[in-house]
């Protein structure tokens, strides 16, 4: 990819930032390619656009790497194992229940609205590093991709079944909510720290989320409801720790 | 259960309280927004609910007066229409609605919720007529909700562990779950009658409750 130019030169606390919102980033791009390649073993019907996925998310890994080398950032891998190791833990949970529904709703909805929640409002900043704004826009358009084709198929998988996929979401919601939730309440101030606003990211996974589990068929109100109650306790932990800190 | 117990009573003394600030609110800055009901429940909890010292010394009482200094705003009929009317006329909503229906009040507890549930339904649609009569277009609307709402907001916080601690294995009420009852109730009335856009809504519910 030809990098476009930064405008402006980082500075310390940003490149901090960026090196672990690009560690995130990277690290977490090849946890979901590893995600949709254990969707395809369990999903043979779907194995090739499956595989098709797991592809275009280790490009997106690779895409931000490049990115870092252009910026002279160092991905932090230590925090990405540190935010990402819960998240593993689940999808490693789920793929060996075989439960390849659970791992649409947490890689299909849950990651890729966390990744939508901050790289769409990362394009605003992308001009001032190196081959950001290609990296982002391509990642972000196969994002919605990825998301869209799994609202359809658990439409169809949970067609008049609205009340055996409210109990999925309900079930994957309590960890998925409190790791990738968690983690984008991790990362809010980082963002903050490279011009973003990380409660804006918050509040866009929270409702992009939100919208996600109604597009299937839970009730706008029950899926609200679950969602923000889910993520109450991580706004408060967030608002504590600052609290702490100031 | 007949008679209210010590966790109930201070519940009711919060929400009485509050109730108590809300209509001195309206009745300085904008009468019309009052139920019609209110003076009466307030009345029934004050006289069968409601021993005023309860709450002293407990931690409820500190989130409390943060609560209620939040809900001065400016003082203006608009400021009333959107602190007491949208915003905790709408939580009262939600906790009427819940003690009403979780069947762990006393017995004249839960006739006083059931009214008083009505009477902030009732509030609630007077704020919300206020609000689009007095901000006709929707975008000054927004803008008023978002600079006047955050101090309010950003007070519930301080409920998070007292609310817990006193209110969640007795009376069924839950920080979080008041929280997500509240935001799936305020987001269709925002939406639907004021014209706001959802996304904005909840990053601005958010950003004030992050702080
Ligand atoms: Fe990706
Ligand atoms: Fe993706």
């Amino acid at each position: 990819m030809q990098p476009s130019p930064a405008t402006t030169a980082p500075t310390p606390a940003s490149q901090e930032a960026l090196s672990r919102l690009l560690g995130l980033a990277i690290f977490g791009e090849r946890l979901a390619a590893r995600t949709y390649n254990q969707c395809s073993r369990l999903e043979p019907r779907h194995a090739e656009l499956l595989k098709r996925f797991a592809t275009m998310e280790g490009r997106h890994a690779r895409w931000f790497l490049e990115v870092s080398q252009a910026n002279g950032v160092v991905p932090d891998k230590a925090f990405a194992d540190r935010e990402l190791g819960y998240l593993e833990e689940q999808v490693d949970a789920y793929a060996a229940a075989g439960d390849v529904e659970a791992l649409l709703v947490v890689q299909g909805f849950i990651v890729e609205s966390l990744a939508i929640a901050t790289y769409e409002p990362f394009l605003a900043v992308s001009d001032r590093f190196v081959g950001a704004r290609e990296a982002f826009q391509k990642a972000l358009d196969e994002e919605h991709y990825h998301v869209d084709w799994v609202i359809r198929y658990l439409r169809l998988h949970f067609f008049d079944q609205d009340e055996r996929f409210l109990e999925l979401a309900r079930r994957v919601n309590v960890q998925g909510v409190d790791c990738i939730g968690g983690t984008l309440m991790n990362i809010a101030d980082h963002l903050d720290a490279i011009g973003l606003s990380g409660a804006d990211s918050a509040g866009a996974m929270m409702d992009g989320y939100t919208g996600l589990l109604e597009r299937v068929g839970i009730d706008e109100r029950l899926a609200t409801r679950d969602v923000v109650s889910l993520f109450m306790p991580l706004i408060r932990k967030y608002r504590h720790g600052r609290e702490a800190t100031a | 259960m007949s008679a209210p117990d010590t966790h109930e009573r201070e519940l009711w003394a919060l929400l009485h309280a509050v109730e108590t600030h809300t209509a001195s609110r309206y009745s300085s800055s904008a009468p019309e927004l009052a139920p019609e009901d209110r003076e009466a429940c307030l009345h029934a909890m004050q006289t069968e609910l409601v021993d005023d010292t309860v709450l002293d010394g407990t931690h409820l009482d500190a989130p409390l007066r943060r609560l209620l200094a939040a809900a001065v705003g400016d003082g203006s009929g608009r400021d009333a229409a959107l602190l007491q009317g949208l915003l905790l006329e709408r939580l009262g909503v939600v906790l009427y609605r819940t003690l009403a229906e979780g069947g762990r009040l006393s017995e004249r507890g839960e006739v006083v919720a059931r009214r008083a549930l009505l009477a902030s339904r009732d509030a609630s649609g007077r704020a919300t007529r206020k609000l689009r009569a007095e901000l006709p277009d929707p975008a000054d609307r927004f803008d008023v909700f978002a600079s006047r709402s955050t101090p309010l907001l950003a007070s519930l916080d301080a409920f998070g562990e007292a609310l817990d601690a006193r209110f969640a294995d007795r009376l069924g009420l839950r920080f979080s779950d008041v929280m997500g009852d509240f935001v799936a109730d305020l987001l269709p009335c925002c939406v639907d009658e004021l014209g706001f856009e959802r996304r904005r809504v909840v990053v601005h519910l958010t950003g004030a409750l992050m702080g």
